[in-house]
């Protein structure tokens, strides 16, 4: 019976309504596809870490492992004679910036010229053999493992990097080591398919000693893979612990993996939440699509009861069509989410590597995992939102096929439930941010965001019948009856036109709310950066950018740079990367005597000079407010950091505003980090210039100090601020992106509901044709729908969305990322807004306008 | 070039001598692969003021000809006259505007706006020919009071009765001051006692405003009001002629 009803009723009014129904996968198409494209996109750059992680450690399964300093390399010939630890591999690592030409020069800006960034191996090729896997592993022949021993410069390189810059086998390519261009010889290519998708395929494998030769890493290692019987795992891990010294630690190959997917989990997690916009607002559709079938249809559905079909049945009826349309568009949207996933994979990797770590992920990870939870994500939700019209539409007595004349609605909106009930859900969503904030579960801002919509999505019919009371005496002002009518009619469709207004208001109240987050952010960052980015001029190697703490500048220049006229002072930089917790952690160290005297960090509740003395006398550090608030440390807390010198307690003594990286860092003066890092290193210089002294003049005496071969980056304070800038604006360009989408979604909506309602009024438009309206009343009838309909939606979008922007920039921002935003409201946010939703669904209109002025007086004739 | 609106009306009378005028109208439909002739050759003038009624039974044809009457359909070949304009060379806004200003329709379905109240309803087709409500609402309202719906003035379509309805179609069909009302089976959706009242209602109506009304019907009772009939078979004209007076209602207004 049912199958009856599906082939002969539901699937031949789908493909009768062939446009609509289109219309309607493609909301559905769209929403899957930005879901699924984004969790792609997010998989495979974290995969394309992991892989990197796999391709190198092979069948390791321990490691050895310190912070990015590395560790002493005798800590290798230690390890003999453990019962049961079966193989060893020493690994030392660096990121360089590379030229594949074999030039030398610097060009205009090394950072372009230098453009790719590979990951160098050092390894011993002898030792890699036990850790071979088929698939994977840096297999290397004894012939190149030969070559690597005669020749220093000696690389090897996978085979997809050799073919993008088509390289032949002693080929030369430049890289840059603490800023000097080196060259390097390609002896070998690495065919494995892992390491090919390893960091998009740029990756160097080298010998040990000249890799540490080359990036000042001599006698340090980074990393040395253990293969251990799996038996005697837990006797090896005793065993090692007690002989290995402070600052190294035994872990798991997957365990890095962890940490890097813990410290971008709150970046994948609001943009998967974004994504989610979409597929909510083309949840209205496949609403909207379903209850004007079943309005369309009411007489069908009354001769079906009448034959003997039971409600169940008809609900069945609906739903199977919802189902099609659910299967359909989602199978639709893997394939674009598809297609969108490598437009998005470069965006999402490049604000990564920008806030987190080095990726570079080229290569698209199909995950079945992702398609399965996009497909089923669309498909229920599709059969979710299907299900209140599919019972409305069962509760049709038979008796309705005897009725004739005026449509009206089955039933009456429950105006004042719907709105009671609306009302009642904002007030859940204040409760549950009020608890979100209390105890602190970020999940709860998501919570709340969705209550708000959905109690917002509620009151649309209420609003929408309040503002046509407004509206409509202003509109028939100014553009006559047929104004009227059109305004009139979404009074009368409000059942109807209501899902269109909630779905538009959905759409418009994220965008103000993302507008307004990302601006008040903006604007915080932007008063930031003017006040902590104080030097006159910031120095550091070529390719410091991606090879961070394994660049060095000479400690001569520095001490030059100090002399040089104009120079008041001279702070310098050097960081690591420590595990800290269940992340990564980065602790900097600066000169806090030239921070306290020229510097501007802003502290909270204390000031810079007391934190920075305070720190300097007790031996402490400071820390990011993000950082504080993600460990739940405050100003005089202890904090327990593995260092070289064994595990070390710092008090905090001041916690300062940052919004460079969420996951925040510590600094503690230079004298500190040297002592416990046991190294002499300043990656990086500030350069302050005494007042009236002319820093471009600063700026080229300091270059000409450098020697010939050391390409050297000063940046004056003011690039430095703009830089940061654009890279803030890149971060949210995909936001926009997203948000474009789902303002297709609900303008698609427009487009499909006016013409339903357009057709199912067919008769009323002939009548009108009948009594005189010309083509072009009945258009701007229509237009005139639309474009309120559009200001209606976007009017309520506006408060949804001032409710959404306080949600996103107090609760859910600081929840997950712990940054505290000024917020600022611009009013052309809303006017901006408002004026794009109202053009865009008059657009929308054009259609069934056009659709609506072909309709014939006839129809007023015609015998139903 | 067609003009785009119709000029307000000259009287017709002076101009032809006739409200309506049909000569060897032809109106010929697809019928799958066939063609079916729904009118065939029909030549006839109505004089301005006369009551007609065109009767027949369902398939003859007369539905075809209020069409070609209203400018709602064109004929395949012959000529279609309101007054001085001859229809098929109007263009689709012409045709509009003829509708707007000399013609009025009343439906068997009423087909009234459920958007609108009873008074919008009746002022809507001058409000679509540019009036101004301050202007058309007091002459909406003597109408509906005409036929004795003042009293429902602001009430919707749904909330009335089926003859309340058509009394208040016959208002709208009146506000332009046509120069012919056309009646679409106004009775056919009607109980028989409210039926006789309406069809009253129609010539009492259409007389004190001095139009033509060519009503469409297959009631006799409905046709008993007219002035002549004219009954169609096969789409042609079967019979034309006046109505006897014995054979007339009593005029029940109300």
């Amino acid at each position: 019976m049912i199958d009856v009803l599906w082939r002969w009723v539901g699937a031949r009014h789908l493909f009768q309504e062939g446009g609509r129904s289109l219309l309607t996968l493609l909301g559905v198409a769209l929403g899957v596809a930005v879901f699924v494209s984004i969790r792609l996109a997010n998989h495979s750059a974290l995969s394309s870490f992991s892989d990197t992680v796999d391709a190198v450690a092979g069948k390791a399964n321990l490691q050895i492992a310190g912070d990015s300093g590395g560790f002493d390399e005798t800590v290798l010939s230690r390890l003999q004679g453990i019962p049961g630890l079966q193989a060893t591999a020493p690994v030392v690592q660096a990121y360089a910036r590379a030229r594949m030409d074999g030039k030398t020069e610097a060009g205009e800006d090394p950072r372009e010229t230098y453009s790719e960034t590979l990951l160098v191996l050092g390894i011993d090729p002898t030792a890699m053999q036990p850790f071979e896997r088929e698939e994977s592993s840096a297999r290397i022949d004894p012939a190149t493992a030969l070559q690597f021993a005669m020749d220093p410069t000696a690389v090897a390189i996978t085979s997809t990097l050799a073919r993008r810059h088509r390289l032949e086998r002693g080929a030369r390519i430049t890289m840059l080591a603490d800023g000097h261009p080196t060259l390097f010889t390609v002896v070998h290519f690495l065919d494995s398919p892992q390491l090919q998708q390893a960091m998009g395929g740029n990756i160097v494998i080298m010998s040990l000693a000249s890799t540490q030769q080359a990036f000042g890493r001599q006698g340090k290692l980074d990393r040395i893979d253990l293969l251990v019987d799996p038996a005697r795992k837990e006797a090896v891990t005793a065993a090692l612990t007690a002989l290995l010294p402070s600052g190294t630690r035994i872990t798991h190959p997957a365990a890095r993996t962890r940490q890097v997917e813990n410290m971008v989990e709150a970046f994948g997690l609001n943009l998967t939440a974004l994504a989610f916009i979409a597929l909510f607002v083309s949840m209205f559709l496949i609403f909207n699509a379903v209850s004007m079938a079943v309005l369309r249809r009411r007489k069908e559905i009354g001769i079906l009861r009448s034959l003997g079909v039971t409600r169940r049945q008809i609900i069945v009826q609906f739903l199977s069509e919802a189902l099609f349309l659910g299967v359909v568009g989602s199978i639709i949207g893997l394939l674009l989410g598809t297609v969108m996933a490598r437009g998005a994979l470069g965006s999402v990797a490049q604000t990564i590597s920008t806030l987190y770590l080095q990726v570079n992920a080229t290569h698209l990870y199909l995950d079945p995992g992702v398609y399965l939870f996009g497909f089923a994500l669309g498909v229920g939700m599709s059969l979710l939102s299907a299900l209140a019209p599919a019972i409305e539409a069962s509760q049709t007595p038979p008796s309705v096929t005897m009725r004739q004349g005026i449509q009206i609605e089955a039933q009456p909106l429950p105006l004042g439930r719907l709105t009671g009930l609306g009302l009642s859900l904002l007030v859940m969503a204040a409760l549950v941010t009020v608890w979100t904030v209390s105890a602190r579960r970020p999940f709860g801002g998501f919570v709340s965001a969705f209550l708000l919509l959905f109690g917002f999505s509620l009151v649309a019919p209420g609003f929408t019948l309040l503002c046509e009371r407004f509206l409509s005496p202003l509109v028939a002002a100014v553009g006559g009856i047929e104004a009227r009518l059109g305004v009139r009619y979404l009074r009368e469709a409000v059942a109807r036109t209501s899902v269109v207004v909630a779905a538009l208001m959905v759409s418009v109240g994220m965008l103000i709310a993302l507008t307004v987050m990302v601006g008040s952010f903006r604007k915080t960052v932007d008063i930031w950066i003017r006040q902590t980015i104080r030097g006159d001029l910031y120095v550091e190697p070529a390719g410091r950018d991606v090879s961070t703490s394994a660049s060095a500048m000479p400690e001569s220049l520095i001490a030059q740079v100090r002399k040089l006229p104009g120079v008041a002072a001279v702070d310098t930089y050097r960081g690591v990367e420590v595990p800290f917790r269940d992340r990564i952690t980065h602790v900097g160290g600066i000169d806090f005597d030239v921070q306290a005297r020229y510097g501007k960090l802003q502290f909270i509740g204390t000031t810079a000079e007391a934190s920075l003395t305070a720190a300097e006398r007790q031996a402490g550090v400071i820390i990011t407010e993000s950082f504080g608030f993600r460990h739940r440390l405050r100003n005089g807390d202890l904090l327990e950091l593995l260092t070289p010198s064994g595990t070390q307690r710092f008090p905090i003594t001041g916690v300062f505003y940052d919004y460079s990286t969420d996951g925040g860092y510590l600094m503690m003066d230079r004298a500190l980090f040297e002592r416990l890092w046991k190294v002499r290193r300043t990656e990086r210089i500030a350069v302050y210039v005494q007042p009236g002294v002319d820093v471009d003049r600063v700026r080229t005496q300091l270059l000409a100090l450098a020697p010939k071969d050391l390409l050297l980056i000063a940046t004056p304070n003011l690039a430095l601020r703009q830089r940061a800038l654009r890279i803030f604006d890149q971060t949210f360009r995909i936001t926009y992106a997203l948000q474009g989408i789902a303002i297709l979604v609900s303008v698609l909506g427009v487009i499909s509901t006016l013409t339903a309602l357009i057709l199912q009024r067919g008769r009323e438009i002939g009548v009108l044709r009948a009594v005189g309206a010309r083509r072009g009343q009945v258009q701007k009838m229509v237009l005139v729908e639309s474009g309120v309909l559009g200001l209606i939606g976007s009017l309520l979008g506006c408060l949804c969305g001032l409710a959404l922007s306080y949600l996103l920039t107090f609760v859910i921002n600081k929840q997950f990322f712990g940054w505290s935003i000024r917020y600022t409201l611009e009013p052309e946010v809303f006017i901006q807004s408002v004026g794009m939703m109202v053009v865009a669904s008059i657009l929308a209109g054009i259609g069934p306008a056009r659709l609506a002025a072909t309709r014939v007086a006839a129809e007023a004739m015609r015998v139903e | 070039m067609l003009p785009d609106a119709v000029s307000p009306p000259a009287r017709s009378a002076e101009d032809c001598g006739a409200a309506v005028r049909l000569v060897n109208v032809v109106k010929e439909f697809p019928l799958g692969e066939q063609r079916v002739r729904a009118v065939d050759g029909i030549s006839l003038e109505v004089p301005d003021g006369q009551f007609v009624a065109v009767v027949g039974r369902s398939g003859s044809g007369k539905s075809t000809l209020l069409n070609l009457l209203a400018g709602i359909d064109v004929p395949s070949s012959g000529e279609v006259w309101i007054g001085d304009r001859e229809l098929s060379r109007l263009s689709d806004d012409a045709l509009t505007g003829l509708r707007r200003e000399r013609l009025g329709i009343v439906y068997q379905f009423f087909n009234l706006l459920p958007t609108l109240s009873v008074r919008e309803n009746v002022a809507l087709p001058s409000l679509l020919g540019g009036a101004r409500e301050r202007d058309v609402f007091p002459q909406a309202d003597a109408l509906l009071e005409e036929v004795g719906m003042s009293h429902r003035r602001d009430a919707r379509p749904h909330t009335l009765s089926g003859g309340e309805m058509q009394r208040t179609a016959i208002a709208r069909a009146l506000i332009h001051r046509p120069t012919l009302v056309l009646a679409d089976e106004p009775t056919g959706n009607l109980d028989s006692r409210t039926a006789d009242q309406v069809m009253a209602l129609l010539g009492e109506v259409g007389r004190r405003h001095g139009v033509t009304v060519v009503l469409v019907t297959h009631s006799p009772e409905a046709a008993a009001v007219a002035e002549r009939v004219i009954e169609l078979r096969d789409g042609r004209v079967l019979r034309d002629e006046p109505m006897v007076a014995q054979d007339r209602m009593p005029e029940t207004a109300r």
